[in-house]
């Protein structure tokens, strides 16, 4: 069924019709979810917020434009707010350590399913930087697309763009030169 | 890394990001070893989370089944027509307050009955005092700017 058709059949109340869009999005917002913030119970918890959000919004949808972009930019914007927070928390997290006498467990963020992903991926790339790595890779988008869900400039994007290949091939450099000596 | 000289100019002396990302697509367009310092989307690959790998939670669906059913009024309930109109309403608004304020600042102050230098001659008038049914001597103060006017009588 035509996604317009879909969508406005949401609008009239149709609940089926959203569970179908909830269907065919959930994997390629599960995934992105998961590069973004790289915990499965927060990257769940994330794309349950992006539905109900888009559920509720989706009279303000524009038919015209793509529905998947318009869930990533819902999505990205959730996913940034809990990178900031998270960080925000890792601060005073890390204060508290280093208090004299304090005894705090450190945070296992990183599951065992995402142990596939490169080690120092995640502290090499910045929230909006694995964002746009994860439209450009599972998406194929191009800078302009990626820019409007960033909600920023596309000459921006692609600086990120730029800045993220670049990143990318000195991590994959870096793996080679350190295969061999294994 | 092998890096143009070019690029290194370009991320010193232009001080935006959307600058810097234009001029560089159009320097990599034309720069082989630039382009060859960048990883293909290919090689990215290992370092995202692939959907077609990833066996979505089915929770998903169920919890937001359950958010929108306690909720059925929630479809289009927060959709505000004019929403995309409220930042550049409220710029124009804040531009056209600043513009006022700057204008009252600038006008000079329009010269009130209020702030005329009173004379004494003029508004007021002492012939004689008496105290007591005794004749006495008035003597009247009268700050520079104040419009008070304080009379001793002994």
């Amino acid at each position: 069924m035509d996604e317009r058709v879909v969508v406005k059949r949401c609008l009239e109340g149709d609940i089926a019709c959203f569970r179908q869009i909830v269907l065919s999005h959930k994997a390629p917002l599960m995934a992105a979810a998961l590069t973004i913030l790289g915990n499965r119970q927060d990257a769940e918890d994330i794309c349950q917020e992006t539905f109900i959000q888009a559920y509720r919004h989706l009279s303000s949808f524009d038919s015209g434009r793509n529905l998947r972009a318009w869930l990533y930019t819902i999505l990205y914007r959730r996913c940034l707010n809990v990178a900031k927070r998270k960080k925000r928390f890792a601060k005073v997290l890390d204060r508290l350590r280093s208090a004299p006498g304090a005894w705090i467990p450190s945070p296992d963020s990183r599951p065992a399913s995402l142990a596939a992903l490169p080690s120092g991926f995640y502290e090499a790339l910045s929230p909006r930087e694995r964002t746009v790595l994860s439209l450009w890779v599972n998406e194929g988008y191009t800078a302009v697309e990626i820019a409007a869900i960033l909600g920023c400039p596309p000459g921006t994007a692609r600086y990120h763009l730029f800045i993220v290949r670049k990143k990318i091939r000195v991590m994959t450099e870096k793996t080679r030169e350190n295969l061999p000596s294994r | 890394m092998k890096t143009c000289r070019v690029v290194k100019i370009l991320f010193r002396i232009l001080p935006v990001r959307a600058w810097k990302g234009n001029a560089l697509e159009r320097h990599i367009n034309r720069c082989q070893s630039c382009r060859a310092s960048l990883a293909l989307r290919e090689e990215a690959r290992d370092y995202v989370q692939k959907p077609d790998e990833l066996i979505a939670s089915d929770s998903i669906w169920p919890a937001v089944e359950a958010s929108i059913k306690t909720d059925p009024q929630a479809l289009g309930r927060r959709a505000y027509p004019f929403a995309r109109l409220l930042k550049p309403i409220i710029g124009i608004a804040a531009l056209a307050g600043v513009l006022l304020l700057i204008f009252v600042q600038s006008k000079p102050p329009r010269p009130t009955d209020n702030s005329r230098p009173v004379t004494l001659t003029e508004d007021f008038r002492l012939d004689s005092v008496e105290a007591w049914g005794k004749p006495a001597q008035a003597l009247v103060y009268q700050a520079r700017d104040s419009q008070i006017m304080v009379i001793w009588v002994k």
